[in-house]
């Protein structure tokens, strides 16, 4: 059975982006190292610290399908088709995907879901027994708050933003986590990783 | 000058407590120990968490928090909480009626008249900020030195926040101390100028 994480790179405050989702300098720690990560299928890579590293790539790894909002997908062209992390990528959204995009990108496996729950659904089925990484925001928080969520990983930058993108999107209501079970200091970035307790 | 320290616990989302000021789980690392960390036997904690928490409450000269706080707590009974020396509470209100003269509480208009106040009676030694509208103003006003968060593993989507109204960016030194407890994580920020 797959399990759900919901990741961000998030500020002390619980923020990911500003309001107009500009990153600050939450991603200061993505290239201020000597250690390379990639990020599978998209070929992306990093320069990160080596104890950034070594806590990323594993997780990186372990994800098989990521599943993503239709805002995230609008603004970043569908990241050309290819998913950033793991083998394939789930798009939650009440509209068909672009037709142009479609008709350039004809082998993208990327798969259209019309709620959180479907898509979370699917995504489980095409991960087999890996990981799903659910973006964090407010699809994430969509999940979260439908007890969907597995896991918590939040890449915490020492910054305070005072407005912004939540992590938990529109979430409420108390949930407990469990004591974090991996604490990674790397520079400009704190690795904290969370099971839900359920 | 002493160091000015902001502090309070917090969920992994940034709140100090809920809508109707109730910490829920965010004080159970404060309970659920087995060390005394204060004479009232209350407050017990685990030795990781002592061996951190005792030396700084030792440092603290003096706490400035709010005057909605002072409300809540019935202002501590007139007995600064941990044992510390005096309580600044920002207000625009006097003391309430009855309040004994002589208890170390001093109530101060504005932040910039309570950190003046704060900082007379602490000499060298450190004044803490609690964390939520009066943290947040100090921090904005660029007072203070470093924050403290003790980090509880809660979600709690919606609240006081840590910040208060916080709007503009303020960055962090990366943690100097990242110390985990028994539900909580201890984590020491410096603020960069």
């Amino acid at each position: 059975m797959a399990r759900v994480v919901m990741q961000a790179v998030v500020s002390v405050d619980g923020y990911i982006a500003y309001p107009d989702d500009s990153v600050g300098p939450l991603f200061d720690w993505y290239g201020n190292g000597d250690a390379e990560v990639s990020a599978g299928a998209s070929g992306w890579t990093f320069q990160v610290s080596r104890a950034s590293a070594g806590y990323v790539q594993p997780f990186w790894d372990a994800v098989k399908v990521t599943v993503i909002g239709r805002h995230l997908f609008d603004t970043t062209n569908g990241w050309d088709g290819k998913p950033a992390a793991g083998d394939a990528l789930v798009v939650v959204t009440h509209r068909p995907l672009p037709p142009d995009w479609l008709a350039d990108h004809p082998d993208a496996p990327f798969h259209p879901a019309d709620s959180v729950e479907a898509g979370i659904a699917l995504a489980k089925q095409l991960a087999g027994d890996g990981l799903v990484c659910v973006t964090a925001g407010d699809l994430g928080g969509q999940a979260f708050s439908a007890g969907l969520v597995d896991e918590v990983a939040m890449d915490v930058a020492p910054v305070v933003l005072g407005e912004g993108v939540r992590f938990f999107g529109s979430h409420t209501g108390t949930v407990l986590l469990d004591d974090p079970d991996q604490v990674v200091q790397g520079d400009r970035v704190l690795h904290l990783h969370y099971t839900v307790k359920h | 000058m002493g160091k000015v320290v902001m502090y309070s616990s917090v969920s992994v989302d940034g709140f100090i407590a809920d809508e109707n000021d109730q910490p829920g789980p965010l004080f159970d690392w404060l309970t659920s120990g087995d060390v005394p960390l204060d004479e009232s036997g209350i407050v017990k904690v685990s030795q990781t968490s002592y061996d951190y928490t005792r030396p700084y409450w030792d440092q603290i000269g003096v706490t400035i928090a709010g005057r909605h706080v002072f409300d809540m707590t019935d202002g501590w009974d007139g007995k600064p909480p941990g044992g510390i020396d005096h309580v600044v509470v920002v207000t625009h209100r006097p003391a309430p009626e009855g309040w004994d003269p002589e208890a170390p509480f001093h109530f101060v208009d504005g932040i910039e008249a309570a950190m003046a106040k704060a900082q007379q009676l602490a000499g060298d030694r450190m004044v803490e900020v609690a964390a939520g509208d009066v943290g947040g103003q100090v921090l904005a006003a660029g007072l203070i030195d470093e924050v403290r968060m003790d980090v509880v593993p809660v979600v709690f989507g919606s609240g006081k926040r840590y910040f208060g109204s916080v709007h503009a960016q303020h960055l962090l030194a990366d943690p100097d101390v990242v110390i985990q407890g028994n539900r909580v994580l201890h984590l020491r920020y410096r603020v960069r100028r």
